[in-house]
């Protein structure tokens, strides 16, 4: 078999990073992550803007944390279809949802059919 | 009859025992089928939380409770916790045992204090008034960062049976560093969807 007592090539084909690295990748989470909250500090930005910026530091930080403490950018393409995929059906699901619950049933028009006194 | 091929010069080992049909461990492989399968588990959850958390017909409401300051500190717990992981997984490829339990150990213990964090946060909210039957919002919040707290309590628990482990039977050792890899990729999860939770829940919620 071909397989057989097969070393994982791809590993050996790129560089993995070091703990310098690491830290670099540490420290840009950091300021990342500080920026977040500075922007829920400064009250200027629109919410729109708000929410815009918000969901790029995110997307930024995922990105960083699965590319390289995950190592999918080193590792074998397949790991990264299998978690692409699965991470792709989460996005779907949250997008179509709630475009469904905020455009086509937004919360003050259900609120609104309410009965008086219903529970939650 | 499977032989070991070890690499010569690379910090990183892959040990394959026996032959698989994609020539990749196949518990790695079944880590990422459980990471990708989790992803739609909690992509759900914050759906659920979003559709949810402004149809409250009843108080009390997310801006009356989030303390940003504070999740903020247990956000940076848990980034750092991811570092400390990588850098376990880094001393365990060198085969530095030292190292790796010196970070599994750091490991664990930033993730005690995310839990703590966790803990004082849902107590404060409870005596504040907001239970998992008050209202939507209490519902949707309790069960999505709950089910994200027990992920990180499985991991903890990982992560210290690593650690004693390595002391007392030779599962974690430099030819095996895959079994820290595994974990590692457990880890770094549990953080990623912290950070979507961090950003969604509390910053957006409170801007």
């Amino acid at each position: 078999m071909s397989s057989q007592g097969r070393h994982d090539a791809s590993h050996g084909e790129h560089a993995h990073p070091d703990a310098r690295e690491y830290a670099l990748i540490a420290s840009i989470l950091t300021i990342v992550t500080g920026f977040e909250i500075a922007l829920y500090f400064f009250t200027g930005v629109g919410y729109s803007t708000l929410v815009g910026m918000l969901m790029v530091l995110m997307v930024v930080k995922f990105g960083m944390v699965v590319g390289w403490y995950m190592h999918l950018k080193f590792d074998e393409r397949l790991y990264t279809w299998i978690f692409g995929f699965g991470l792709g059906v989460a996005i779907v699901i949250v997008l179509s949802l709630y475009l469904l619950f905020t455009v086509f049933h937004p919360a003050e028009e259900v609120l609104r059919q309410l009965p008086s006194g219903a529970g939650h | 009859m499977a032989t070991r091929h070890e690499a010569a010069s690379p910090p990183r080992q892959n040990i394959i025992e026996h032959p698989t049909a994609t020539g990749q461990d196949n518990r790695k492989l079944a880590m990422w089928c459980f990471l990708a399968s989790d992803c739609m588990f909690f992509g759900s959850l914050i759906t659920a939380y979003l559709v949810s958390h402004d149809r409250a017909a009843v108080p009390p409401y997310p801006n009356d409770f989030f303390d940003i300051p504070f999740t903020s500190v247990s956000a940076f717990v848990l980034l750092m916790s991811s570092v400390a992981m990588v850098l376990a997984l880094a001393g365990i490829q060198r085969g530095d045992l030292r190292r790796f339990r010196i970070w599994i150990l750091s490991t664990g213990l930033l993730g005690l204090i995310f839990l703590g964090g966790q803990i004082y946060e849902f107590t404060e909210f409870h005596h504040e008034g907001l239970r998992l039957s008050t209202n939507l919002f209490g519902s949707s919040f309790y069960v999505l960062t709950g089910f994200h707290g027990a992920h990180v309590t499985i991991g903890v628990f990982w992560l210290f049976s690593l650690f004693l482990a390595s002391f007392r039977q030779p599962l974690v050792t430099k030819e095996k560093a895959v079994n820290v890899e595994i974990a590692g990729l457990y880890w770094h999860f549990v953080d990623i969807v912290w950070i979507v939770i961090f950003a969604v829940v509390y910053l957006i919620e409170a801007g």
